[in-house]
């Protein structure tokens, strides 16, 4: 599907010749010329020294040169082939990169790093946007030259001499460990927010009365997630000290009938009675996902406190906790609009034909949200993907253990290896889910 | 305006917070953060925050109005793309690395938040200047509207409301990530949270939480209130 823009009429009119000067291509060939300019690389004494910037023309060996004439062609040559230049110039790209930390670091000692400088970073904005521009022109192509020269590059082992790759190296099992707790931690979170906030999202949808929860969840977005972690840390290491296991148990089990009862009489009176205790089950629901996802063992202990069951101030309680109430709002806000959104139509054509209320949601009002459901889902997933790095502050790991620590010992190279799995994992959620929505909908004939 | 007035004196107050604390918190050896004020940090915060926010409107309108007119469509869809995916980068991880560019300080800070923050002012404006009915746009330019004329007098206007809903929305966002600019050598209220989990003393989370969630809400509603004085035709 491609929307018909007035630039992309313009950009039909001038395929006739073989040249074509693309704005955004010559956009990222002006960015790629420029950054040959600029340093690359710094060579540091350690991983955590002050480094001497170099840039291609530093090293010897004539990639440099081919990258400029490849950007030059790339701006101006036609279509399909652009994809085709792209690859080349990804490709070139990296053995650039190879080359140049393989010639710094040689005659050096074991702990001297070479780390990326700002002309590596620009060249690699410049590679996106050029990639951008010959994805929209002739996908076929550009799909198929970018990844094959990147799995080419990562194959002969271009990048294997940068600084955040031998950082990971000498992590290497606290790095899985910590990707996978970062899962765990944002897989569980969005879990329990799908699970209540779908339910949730219908109730909102049912009646104009429960239009106020959307109103709590907006507020829930507004605070800042260091400030809720903070807040949510010295009641949660109160309750966990004092409250034992079993105790907490019976309050749920004796919460969940003197809900339905409170039901009855007042509906805010029942919410706002029973809310600590909802949060009491999210906390320790989250807890135990999270350990049943991730490396960490589950651990439940009757007759002791709640700490003693992994459900503590600091690390993963709090953490899904959190996580969990700012996932909320996307779903809860997608489910409400997208069952809003039902034709009144077709509910009419559904009772016509003489569907049951039950019957009505499951089969057409369901099915119709579902899209923009899913939608929400998503982007709950890449934004708490994204915070899951601030839960590292309060001890609960994931990536933005590499980040703190890099901060804290002031070697940008091991951010950089917090930083971009976080990123990577973030796009891939997104595009993923994008993907399944897509199918969807293409499914539905929609 | 009364709002943000008796905030900032209950701030000011550091002899009625050290008692809270002290009550609230017992048995920890400093109930307050004594390194600065509160009143100072949050100074310090709202000065950050409004830096990157003066950045994201003075970068993003513009860029928005650009790639809407018929010169720069075609840089619509790489804008829209880049700036979805500058949102997908932990904040923490662009406060660090732009450390190396900036230096220490605030600086660095307020670049990372601009970064943060250009999402939905740029989503919101090319929502609102390319959702406008066309009739409407025909009828001006049928009037004798030059460019500028229907930009400034029909389209600006009328895409005010979402444009502004993206300005609060961005601003917010950028209060709150500001929390975590004490990392890279910036200010703020962020300061006695991190110290404070660093020392575990929770009366300085919590101090510096509760202020920051307190200013967060209270920004929220005063441009939500400006919103409808400035279209109170809606």
């Amino acid at each position: 599907m491609r929307a018909v823009s007035p630039g992309s009429r313009a950009q039909g009119e001038t395929r006739r010749t073989i040249l074509n000067p693309h704005p955004v291509a010559l956009l990222a060939a002006g960015l790629g010329l420029v950054a040959l300019g600029l340093p690359w690389l710094e060579l540091k004494a350690s991983r955590i020294a002050a480094g001497e910037a170099v840039g291609v023309w530093g090293w010897p060996g004539s990639w440099g040169l081919l990258l400029l004439g490849l950007w030059l062609l790339l701006a101006f040559v036609r279509g399909p082939w652009r994809g085709l230049l792209l690859g080349m110039a990804l490709l070139v790209w990296g053995l650039l990169v190879g080359q140049g930390t393989a010639y710094l670091l040689s005659n050096q000692l074991e702990s001297a790093r070479v780390s990326a400088a700002g002309g590596l970073w620009l060249s690699l904005l410049a590679l996106y946007v050029g990639y951008f521009a010959a994805y929209r022109e002739g996908r076929g192509w550009a799909v198929l030259s970018a990844p094959l020269a990147l799995a080419l590059l990562i194959g002969l082992g271009a990048f294997d001499q940068l600084g955040p790759v031998v950082e990971w190296r000498s992590w290497r099992e606290q790095f899985a460990t910590e990707l996978w707790r970062h899962l765990s931690l944002s897989g569980s979170a969005v879990l329990l927010a799908v699970g209540v906030g779908v339910p949730l999202g219908v109730l909102v949808a049912s009646s104009p009365r429960f239009g106020w929860v959307l109103g709590v969840m907006g507020f829930l977005q507004t605070i800042p997630s260091l400030a809720l972690f903070g807040l949510l840390l010295p009641l949660l290491a109160q309750v966990s000290q004092t409250l034992r296991l079993e105790t907490a148990l019976a309050l749920l089990v004796v919460g969940v009938f003197a809900f339905r009862l409170l039901w009855a009489v007042s509906g805010g009176l029942a919410v706002l009675l029973m809310l600590p205790l909802g949060l009491l089950a999210l906390v320790m629901a989250g807890a135990w996902l999270h350990s049943l996802l991730g490396p960490d063992p589950l651990r439940i202990a009757f007759q002791a406190p709640l700490q003693a069951s992994g459900i503590r101030g600091i690390g993963a309680a709090p953490a899904v906790l959190a996580l969990t109430l700012y996932a909320l709002l996307p779903v809860v806000l997608n489910v409400y609009t997208g069952l809003r959104g039902v034709p009144e139509a077709v509910k009419d054509a559904g009772r016509g034909m003489g569907m049951s209320p039950a019957q009505l949601f499951w089969r057409v009002e369901l099915p119709l949200a579902l899209p923009l459901m899913l939608e929400g889902i998503r982007g709950a997933a890449s934004l708490t993907i994204g915070i899951t790095t601030v839960a590292a502050l309060i001890g609960a790991g994931g990536l933005g253990f590499f980040i703190l620590r890099g901060v804290e010992g002031g070697a940008p190279d091991m951010v950089l290896l917090g930083a971009i799995p976080i990123i990577g994992l973030a796009l891939l959620v997104d595009s993923a889910l994008r993907w399944m929505g897509g199918l969807l909908r293409w499914r539905m004939g929609i | 305006m009364l709002g943000w007035g008796l905030v900032l004196f209950l701030l000011a107050q550091q002899s009625i917070w050290k008692a809270l604390f002290s009550l609230l918190f017992p048995s920890a050896q400093s109930p307050l953060f004594e390194r600065e004020t509160l009143l100072n940090l949050t100074l310090q915060h709202l000065a950050i925050t409004f830096g990157a926010g003066a950045l994201v409107l003075l970068v993003g309108l513009p860029l928005v109005v650009l790639v809407t007119r018929p010169a720069g469509a075609a840089f619509r869809p790489l804008l829209e793309n880049l700036v979805a995916v500058g949102q997908t980068f932990p904040p923490v991880a662009v406060l660090v690395l732009a450390l190396p560019f900036l230096g220490f300080g605030s600086s660095g800070a307020v670049l990372a938040l601009f970064l943060y923050g250009l999402l939905p002012v740029v989503r919101n404006g090319l929502e609102g200047l390319t959702s406008l009915p066309s009739d409407v746009l025909d009828a001006a330019k049928g009037m004798g509207y030059a460019r500028a004329q229907m930009l400034w007098a029909v389209e600006l206007p009328l895409a005010l409301p979402v444009i502004l809903a993206g300005i609060r929305t961005s601003l917010v966002l950028i209060l709150a990530t500001a929390t975590v600019a004490p990392l890279v050598g910036g200010g703020g209220l962020g300061v006695p949270i991190i110290a404070g989990l660093a020392v575990s003393n929770l009366a300085y989370v919590v101090q510096g939480a509760a202020a920051v969630a307190l200013l967060a809400v209270l920004l929220d509603w005063t441009l939500a209130r400006l919103e409808q004085a400035l279209t109170p035709w809606r």
